[in-house]
């Protein structure tokens, strides 16, 4: 099954079908397990080459627990998930540990947090060539000049190549972490997060170099982040997760002006857009989100759901393809997709909407 | 620069009805291992009744640190506060916050009663051990003469107000027992128990999903219209403060370097901070271009530099005018005041007509 998807998907570098991640919770004495949060519910998604998805949604909705998965930080509960290199295909879902640390040359990983996710007792050349010894580059001249070509990509001056990092701003840790994940010139960056330690000017230099290196080095990206001007900013396409599901994906620019599912037109709402001019009216959500330990039956959705229907509190809806709306195909979990009409980002709300 | 220009001789009698707290020239230095760190470093600013007053900068600008020198729970030593903070209060009364010792009853008066604050971090403002009711109560206990029972009906009472269902039972519960969310509204609720003149908010959504901190966004601002609150917002997000403020204050290294009505911060911003700042942030009516990132570094607080801060990251200063000394503030606009050399002769053009 996995060989026949392979070759009729080329231009995939990630391809995720139906993944799942169950935490068991246990309790007594004896640690039996009492239940389980369902915290990544049966997802899929693909990236194609040089392109970013972004992985959007709310704390707790899964999209950080679905990259460290996709990077076998942590091992699925069910699924499969394939990273393409050229002409190799891993199965990451299934690798044993020996294979993975030759995997992880195809795939790699920026962190949130540029102040924890650096060793404070290695120096920079230590950090950057961490990868390059684990991968078999013996001759340490080989690896120095390795880490100063890398610094010299990244924007970092060289005469830094034996300082810690406490010596370094939030900004040009980061730096020092994407030069990391470039050691061994992957295809596939997940990036959990990336800019949302910093502060703004910070930022927009980060996100810059993200975009330069992904057009010189033909990277895609699964960004995940809760930023969705962030998002609009970077992202090909965007996948919108709520309580371990994926309700929506679509091209970023189809999906910001014309969502399909309730939740995204409601986080769009609620996006503080710096223009004191923009005065849109926010949707508030009732209720709390979900919990995934005891999802509630039906959409996972509809207790919050201010279009919530019978059929809604019922049966689960599945991700279906929706036509004609935009150039691209859009997919959404949704029964009400046909009948609604939502209100996109930052733009007056529809003259029809009276009929939600 | 124009007469106008010098924000300590504004007419006093002219706008003192309508202002609530002066800050003139206000300083908070630390004294670190270190070296010294001028958090809030000469800082003029006026807020009006029942506006709301948006603080903006990045980390280390010494937004926070202002805040809450105004409150006066910055810890003294290691720091120091020189300056004045004027808070005028109902009866008209005029006092300078920045001249009592830390315990001094006039303080604590004022502190929590008449001007409160709510926290980034909603979980450690609470105690773990006591239920969120009675810590609300205790604000009304310690500042007002009021039974327990007369306490413990008007915080089930501000507890409904800021949008908590079933006050009555809420009363009773642990902090650990609410959402971000919810314990974001109940640090509100005890903000604003004892019906302060002042809330001071310090990123109070920073650590809230988008969702959650539209819906906290909207019940200050509800607030403030129903209990004619004034407000004062720090936050590093443009967007909160295109959304909150009446009035601007971006702060860059200790000092305000540009202030004003918001549309004219967000308009016609003056200041090459503002301008960067404005054009750094990605935005979904312009998603297609490539960000115009501040180059470099905010400069570590130990360094003083010559002249104004920002010359070292700014695009259009000239080394001579800048780096000769710290730009005074001058007016450009109604209201609107810029720290730059670079507008002294912006100034004069709009102050003549």
């Amino acid at each position: 099954m996995a060989e026949a998807v392979v070759d009729r998907e080329p231009t995939k570098v990630l391809e995720v079908e139906n993944l799942k991640k169950h935490f068991p919770i246990k309790a007594g004495l004896l640690r039996r397990q009492v239940g389980q949060v369902r915290a990544v519910d049966g997802v899929s998604f693909h990236v194609e080459a040089g392109e970013t998805l972004a992985l959007v949604g709310e704390s707790g909705c899964g999209k950080t627990t679905t990259g460290r998965l996709i990077l076998r930080a942590l091992s699925p509960t069910e699924g499969t998930i394939l990273i393409r290199d050229g002409e190799r295909v891993w199965p990451m879902h299934r690798l044993t540990a020996q294979e993975l640390r030759s995997a992880r040359r195809s795939a790699q990983m920026i962190f949130q947090d540029p102040f924890h996710s650096l060793s404070p007792r290695m120096t920079v050349i230590d950090i950057i060539s961490e990868p390059l010894i684990l991968n078999g580059v013996r001759s340490g001249s080989t690896r120095e000049r390795r880490v100063r070509e890398l610094m010299d990509v990244v924007g970092l001056p060289q005469q830094y190549l034996n300082r810690y990092p406490h010596a370094f701003s939030g900004g040009q840790r980061q730096r020092i972490g994407i030069a990391r994940a470039l050691a061994l010139n992957p295809k596939l960056i997940v990036a959990d997060e990336p800019v949302s330690a910093l502060d703004v000017s910070i930022q927009a230099q980060i996100l810059n170099l993200l975009q330069d290196l992904q057009s010189e080095f033909g990277l895609s990206y699964l960004f995940i982040s809760h930023d969705l001007r962030v998002v609009a900013h970077i992202s090909t396409r965007v996948a919108v997760m709520y309580v371990g599901h994926i309700v929506e994906t679509g091209v970023t620019e189809d999906l910001f002006t014309r969502p399909l599912h309730p939740y995204t037109e409601a986080l769009l709402s609620a996006i503080p857009e710096p223009d004191p001019h923009v005065d849109s009216e926010e949707i508030v959500l009732a209720g709390e989100v979900a919990d995934p330990s005891h999802p509630p039956a039906g959409c996972i959705f509809h207790p919050r759901c201010a279009y919530a229907k019978k059929v809604c509190r019922e049966e689960v809806p599945s991700l279906r393809r929706i036509e004609g709306r935009g150039e691209s195909s859009r997919w959404v979990a949704c029964h009400l997709a046909d009948e609604l009409t939502l209100r996109g980002a930052g733009l007056p709300a529809p003259q029809e909407s009276e009929g939600g | 620069m124009t007469e106008k220009s010098a924000p300590t001789a504004l007419s006093r009698a002219e706008i003192s009805a309508d202002v609530l707290l002066e800050l003139k020239d206000l300083h908070t230095h630390f004294h670190t291992d270190d070296g010294l760190v001028r958090a809030v470093n000469g800082v003029d600013l006026t807020l009006r009744r029942g506006r709301t007053l948006g603080v903006v900068g990045e980390s280390g600008c010494g937004k926070t640190i202002l805040s809450r020198t105004v409150m006066r729970i910055v810890p003294e030593p290691p720091a120091s506060i020189s300056g004045h903070i004027f808070w005028h209060r109902q009866n008209g009364e005029i006092v300078d916050l920045a001249t009592y010792p830390v315990k001094a009853r006039q303080l604590r008066e004022v502190r929590g009663k008449e001007i409160s604050m709510i926290f980034q971090e909603p979980m450690s403002s609470f105690s773990p051990i006591h239920t969120i009711g009675n810590q609300i109560a205790e604000a009304l206990l310690v500042h007002e003469r009021v039974s327990k029972k007369e306490a413990q009906e008007r915080t089930i009472e501000m507890i409904g107000m800021v949008g908590i269902s079933q006050p009555d039972k809420r009363f009773h519960a642990y902090p650990f027992e609410l959402s971000g969310g919810m314990r974001q509204r109940a640090m509100i609720a005890m903000a604003l128990v004892c019906r302060p003149t002042l809330l001071i908010a310090d990123e109070p959504t920073t650590a809230l999903d988008v969702t959650v901190e539209a819906a906290i966004l909207k019940l200050i601002k509800s607030l403030q219209a129903q209990l004619g609150m004034t407000v004062m917002i720090i936050t590093h997000d443009l967007g909160v403060i295109a959304k909150m403020a009446d009035d601007v204050a971006v702060m860059y290294l200790g000092k305000v370097v540009e202030q004003g009505p918001v549309e004219a911060i967000f308009d016609a911003p003056q200041h090459p901070y503002t301008r960067a700042l404005l054009k750094s942030m990605p935005r979904l009516s312009n998603t297609g271009s490539r960000l115009e990132a501040i180059r470099g570094n905010v400069a570590d607080p130990y360094t003083v530099l010559p002249g104004c801060a920002f010359f070292p990251r700014c695009g259009e200063g000239e080394q001579d005018r800048c780096t000769a000394a710290m730009p005074p503030l001058v007016e450009v606009g109604d209201d609107h005041l810029v720290r730059c050399v670079m507008r002294e002769g912006v100034a004069h053009g709009r102050g003549s007509g």
